[in-house]
């Protein structure tokens, strides 16, 4: 299979223990993720990855709704993580939509660890072009809302 | 508009295609659709932006189109650019609250 498009790969070092870094990275989620990033109709409340093979990756939201994200395919603690990344380019949970996110927690000291991080099998957004272009309307529309996306990150940090 | 991915047969094809670049001859012998009917499909494909064509020798091949795909890996990346720092950020905020004595 030809892959059309390129996995993402992300690496950063944080000053802590390599358990610690698992644990910040999984069950700390929602004190680092970005809080305008979900699909939910209310913010964040918390996020949540279930610590176990098969777990959900949700996120509950301040008016008690839930929006999905994924599954954990891997839990592999302090080492490793996998969770499949399953939302649509309209941003909605597609069930048929799986991406993948590999998550390495490589200790390079006893006070720091290197989080590599993958994400992959992109391409299978291919059939997902046409509801881009429902979503956003116009060819080039998709570009000024990317940017309103990076603008909100921008304005948060 | 109707949406292009509306028609299974039309999903079918861009299945395909998103395995690589493939001639209208060999999309219609894996389909239960005849080689006019594939070609008309292609054809709204083309239409809407999801698929590209291009001559190949003597045949034209037709491939998903990926620019679409290519803007949606750069938000990607940069989602992930500025989650990882942030993720950074809340390690070395634990890492400090355990130097701290007065915790």
């Amino acid at each position: 299979m030809i892959q059309a498009i390129e996995s993402i790969r992300r690496s950063v070092v944080v000053p802590v223990a390599q358990d610690k870094a698992f644990e910040v990275f999984t069950a700390g989620m929602t004190g680092w993720w970005p809080s305008e990033h979900h699909i939910g109709s209310a913010p964040i409340e918390q996020i949540v990855v279930e610590p176990r093979e098969g777990g959900r990756w949700y996120t509950r939201h301040v008016d008690g709704s839930e929006t999905s994200t994924g599954y954990v395919s891997a839990w592999e603690p302090p080492e490793r993580v996998v969770v499949t990344w399953q939302i649509g380019a309209d941003w909605k949970y597609d069930p048929r939509l799986v991406t993948t996110i590999e998550v390495r927690f490589v200790a390079e000291a006893s006070d720091r660890t290197r989080v590599e991080l993958e994400h992959r099998d992109l391409d299978r957004y291919g059939p997902e072009a046409e509801r881009m272009r429902e979503t956003f309307g116009a060819p080039g529309a998709w570009d000024s809302t990317l940017a309103a996306f990076a603008g909100a990150f921008e304005a948060e940090a | 508009m109707m949406t292009a991915l509306g028609d299974p047969t039309r999903q079918a094809i861009l299945d395909r295609l998103s395995d690589g670049p493939r001639p209208v001859g060999e999309l219609a012998a894996e389909l239960p659709v005849s080689r006019p009917a594939v070609s008309q499909h292609l054809k709204v494909l083309k239409g809407v932006g999801l698929v590209i064509d291009r001559q190949a020798g003597t045949r034209r091949l037709y491939e998903v189109d990926t620019a679409g795909l290519a803007v949606l890996r750069t938000y990607l990346d940069q989602f992930w650019e500025r989650s990882l720092a942030a993720f950074e950020a809340a390690a070395r905020e634990q890492k400090g609250e355990q130097d701290d004595p007065g915790d």
